[in-house]
């Protein structure tokens, strides 16, 4: 009794449902089979190449490294594809471990194999991520040369990080301010963490500067972005001079929780300037609504940590009603501040005994001597 | 009797072709959820073949991350497990150890080899835990904190933990997972691309059993020699390499493994922290946090990072395996009863509407009728209701099509992080595929029905609290 | 004491790199892949005329490891001369070592010839 199967108007015996399913079946389970088996033997040969040529390549690059009269192109011309693959594969290991004149050896073997080169030409034709690696080997040959002599401009702003990354360690900015407006002008969505970080490094060298184009373009930016700029002044060295923080104070009134929250404790780093430091404003701040931007407000206080933004701090501690927003400041003030007015310290309560406990011992496991007999 | 006869046929029929009809369905979603895999593993592989040119570790923007590692009674272990986790390659970590009650020396242990000293301070913030007796600090290793309280199961360790620490995210470790040198580096990635969004990542587990492992470091990877842990080598690729990755690629990970997520600290205090009562409290605990967030309308993403960050030992006898595969089926069917509310509900958008049915279809659902199907089918044939070419079919479409789902997740794997590198693993792990469609697949639909007995008769949970140790099953 | 610097370090290159350098400066070179490998080489009785130790590494970092010569922790001399290996613009980690009892610090990436020059230093002194 072979039933037979209609369906759309075809009829179909279920013998032949069967044998169609098992052909299909069992055809992929072959090439499931024989993709994967391989692939596994392509790569596992691919290996064992290179690891038997690895470690004499390695001698031998370690030697001219050091040596200024390796001559390296006859050193590279006489190499197979898969050693320069793997030589190649070395020297990104240790461009990025050494500086000084052993790096600039290293760089020459780089020309050698013509790395820079070939990173020009898949800037210009590549896909998005053959352009971040062409960028990341011409940063470490430091060739920013190559990058201008491409027909290429940024379009993400993973490739705008990559750039500017490029340029600042091959100095190739005029001025950090340049480097500054390359990431932020015009930039419409916000970083990785490697983005983050070149904007810091750049900064560093001129606060000012990224203060000052921070400030004419913030209110382009989309919220992420402007949180990771305001992160990245947190960290800023302290001391900045800029007058106009208007830009910071205003963010401090932002919808955005996560945006009042880096700026405060962006203000914590820069924010000497007087019209922050009204009474008035400062307890307005105090009184924000969301538990987690007070927590940064406290750290602010305590990172300025002057009579006035201590008075203003111990008074809202000691009205603060959430308590582990209320610990948040307590240990702000434990890391800045040893000592407390014995009456405001008991007024605190349990948080500013814990704070306090836990910073001694912090600073305890820290120093070594002190410890074991 | 004519007509009861003819009943019972009809029945049978219809079940059969329900059955079958089934199985095409979940087979299809199994299928769509191997190809997104496969293409976000594509995306992976290039993305962490970018190694941008700057030193991680001297960059100031990296979260803390703190650890909480329940312990119970793992005296033989636990200082172990705290040096190999002090020995992470992270930035700022800070460990909390919760000491959950133990009756032996866990805690003069600790207390002994890390230099551990009582906090006199009163703890400021209310924990919903059990009762806290004592807070430890050591005097050598600033980043620990270990905490003395009555027992309470594992969440409610969890929690005190996640309580207490300082640090703006977490990561929930068993004490007999071993986690990877960079793992943390790795998972972090999600919380560095979207700081504001992101709020859970979840990382690969693998299988410990047969590697090398020494002081936290994996030393070689190998492929068990028996059976068992061998065919859950290849449920855990697949599980992860297929299921979770394609899932992620849909935004619809529900899934993330206790033994290893990453979490944001503050969201999951906000949604009261682990629950109490649960027996899967990693599946729970994410299930609850897309059901909060969606509830408030909050933009979000859980993360999953395919690159291999942990390894634990599993079962290798069948009698712990099973234990072990009961209590998951039973915390599977808590947590989806549970937060039914979720299923077909557009407020939950895409996870709601789609990924939870078909989950619960799947791996719910699923087994329950293969089960039925094995036995029914043949002796449906048997007394001739059906054609063997039915049953044929459905054998095809379960084991078959299983085998070739096992090989999809090897080829996964071997295309991108190939960690089995020499092909004669390859080929045995693919023999395990087969194997894992022969006879397991088959024994774990017993399992689940035992699973699901076991939870309708309601019984407890770990099995009371006295047990030895939380992740181990081993006796 | 053997006149052998203990390199220690979990990264590689800079383990090639480093000794490679003081090698060929004269010096004999003796490589540990972390900190308890060293601690456990120290322990034996092993006493090299300086130590070159990595901040950062598994199982036991250098500061503590630091901390564990200068204890006298070890059947070495506790003033044995040490160098640290971090990572630039990490300030904190050079402060704790200076605080834990280091002589002098190279931060990474390293100009070979510094660390020539700051080695060379310690051990004179």
């Amino acid at each position: 009794m072979t039933e037979i199967v209609s369906a759309f108007g075809y009829s179909v015996s279920l013998t032949v449902v069967l044998i169609v399913a098992a052909l299909v079946i069992g055809l992929a389970l072959a090439v499931m089979f024989w993709l994967t088996v391989g692939l596994s033997i392509y790569r596992s040969i691919e290996d064992t190449r290179r690891a038997r040529v690895r470690d004499e390549l390695q001698e031998q690059l370690l030697e001219g490294t050091f040596d200024p009269d390796f001559d390296w192109e006859t050193w590279v011309a006489g190499l197979s594809g898969v050693e320069r693959d793997v030589v190649e594969s070395l020297l990104d290991e240790y461009l990025r471990e050494l500086d000084g004149q052993n790096v600039e050896r290293l760089r020459e073997l780089g020309d050698a194999l013509g790395i820079a080169d070939r990173s020009k030409r898949r800037l210009e034709r590549g896909g998005e991520y053959e352009r971040l690696y062409a960028l990341t080997w011409l940063t470490l040959l430091e060739r920013p040369e190559n990058l201008h002599a491409a027909e290429f401009s940024p379009r993400t702003q993973r490739e705008r990080a990559a750039v500017a990354r490029l340029r600042y360690e091959s100095n190739d900015f005029e001025n950090p301010r340049e480097g500054i407006s390359l990431l932020l002008e015009g930039a419409r969505s916000q970083f990785t963490v490697f983005g983050q970080d070149t904007l810091y490094r750049i900064g560093t060298e001129d606060p000012e500067a990224l203060l000052d184009v921070a400030e004419r373009n913030y209110a382009t930016w989309p919220e992420p972005l402007l949180v990771q700029v305001l992160v990245v002044c947190r960290h800023l060295a302290a001391g900045v001079t800029t007058e106009d923080l208007s830009w910071l104070t205003a963010a401090l009134e932002a919808d955005n929780e996560a945006v009042r929250e880096a700026a405060a404790l962006a203000l914590g780093n820069v924010g000497w300037r007087k019209d922050v430091r009204s009474d008035l404003f400062l307890d307005r701040l105090v009184a924000d609504p969301s538990p987690r931007v007070r927590g940064a407000i406290y750290r602010m206080l305590a990172r300025w940590s002057d009579q006035q933004a201590l008075d203003t701090l111990l008074r809202a501690l000691e009205n603060e009603f959430d308590p582990r927003t209320r610990l948040l400041g307590t240990e702000a003030l434990g890391s800045q501040r040893d000592q407390l007015p014995e009456e405001r310290a008991t007024a605190l309560g349990d948080a500013w005994t814990w704070s306090h406990e836990h910073a001694k011992y912090d600073r305890t496991a820290r120093n070594p001597g002190g410890v074991r007999g | 009797m004519h007509t009861l006869d003819h009943a019972v046929v009809q029945f049978i029929v219809g079940f059969g072709l329900f059955v079958v009809g089934f199985y095409v369905l979940i087979n299809g979603y199994y299928l769509c959820i191997h190809v997104l895999a496969l293409l976000e593993l594509r995306d992976d592989v290039r993305e962490s073949r970018w190694d941008p040119p700057f030193r991680r570790f001297a960059s100031p923007f990296y979260p803390g991350i703190g650890i909480v590692v329940p312990a119970y009674n793992e005296a033989a272990t636990v200082v172990e497990s705290v040096q190999s986790l002090l020995a992470l390659n992270y930035p700022e970590v800070e460990i909390v150890v919760v000491n959950d009650g133990s009756t032996d020396e866990t805690l003069e242990r600790l207390v002994e080899n890390f230099d551990l000293e009582a906090v006199e301070a009163e703890v400021p913030i209310d924990v919903p835990a059990e009762e806290i007796h004592d807070v430890y600090r050591s005097t050598i290793y600033e980043e620990l904190l270990v905490v003395d309280k009555d027992n309470g199961g594992k969440s409610d360790a969890l929690n005190a933990g996640v309580w207490l620490t300082d640090m703006p995210l977490f990561c929930a470790v068993d004490s007999d997972t071993v986690i990877d040198r960079d793992a943390l580096l790795e998972l972090v990635g999600p919380f560095l691309e979207r700081p504001e969004t992101a709020v859970a990542s979840g990382g690969v587990i693998r299988v410990a059993n047969e590697c090398s492992i020494e002081d936290g470091i994996v030393k070689s990877v190998t492929l068990p020699k028996t059976g068992l842990p061998g065919l859950q080598v290849m449920e855990y690729l697949r599980a992860f390499y297929s299921g979770r990755l394609g899932l992620n690629r849909i935004k619809g990970l529900i899934l993330i493994s206790g033994a290893f997520g990453l979490f944001r600290t503050d969201v999951v205090r906000e949604i009261g922290g682990y629950r109490q009562d649960t027996i899967t409290e990693d599946f729970d605990i994410v299930v609850r946090l897309h059901r909060h967030l969606m509830d408030e309308g909050r933009a979000y993403t859980v993360d999953f990072v395919p690159e291999p960050v942990a390894w634990t030992e599993v079962p290798s006898t069948r009698r712990v395996l099973g234990r072990q595969r009961r209590r998951w089926y039973r915390g599977m069917v808590e947590t989806v009863v549970t937060n039914r509310r979720m299923l077909f509900n557009p407020t939950y958008g895409r996870v709601g509407t789609v990924v939870m049915p078909l989950f619960v279809a799947a791996e719910t659902i699923g087994p329950l009728v293969e089960g039925i199907g094995y036995l029914v089918l043949p002796l449906a044939w048997y007394f001739g209701f059906l054609d063997v070419e039915f049953v044929l079919i459905f054998f095809l479409l379960t084991t078959g099509f299983g085998v070739f789902l096992s090989w999809f997740g090897v080829f996964s794997e071997v295309w991108s992080f190939n960690r089995y590198d020499s092909p004669s693993q390859i080929v045995r792990l693919l023999w395990y595929g087969v194997l894992e469609n022969l006879g397991y697949r088959q024994w774990k639909t017993l399992v689940a029905w035992q699973g699901l007995l076991e939870y309708l008769k309601g019984v407890d949970t770990w099995g009371a609290m006295e047990r030895a140790g939380f992740g181990t099953e081993e006796e | 004491m053997s006149g052998e610097i203990l390199v220690v370090d979990d990264d590689e290159p800079i383990r090639l790199l480093v000794s490679h350098r003081l090698q060929s400066a004269g010096y004999d070179v003796r490589v540990c892949e972390d900190g308890r490998e060293a601690a456990d080489l120290l322990a034996e009785g092993f006493e090299p005329t300086l130590a070159v130790l990595d901040v950062m590494m598994p199982r036991l970092d250098g500061t503590r490891l630091l901390r564990m010569i200068r204890n006298s922790e070890f059947p070495v001399d506790a003033d044995l001369p040490i160098v640290m290996l971090t990572s630039r613009g990490r300030e904190e980690h050079v402060l704790d070592g200076f605080e834990s009892g280091a002589d002098d610090y190279v931060t990474k990436p390293f100009r070979a010839a510094e660390l020539l020059a700051r080695v060379r230093k310690c051990i004179d002194e």
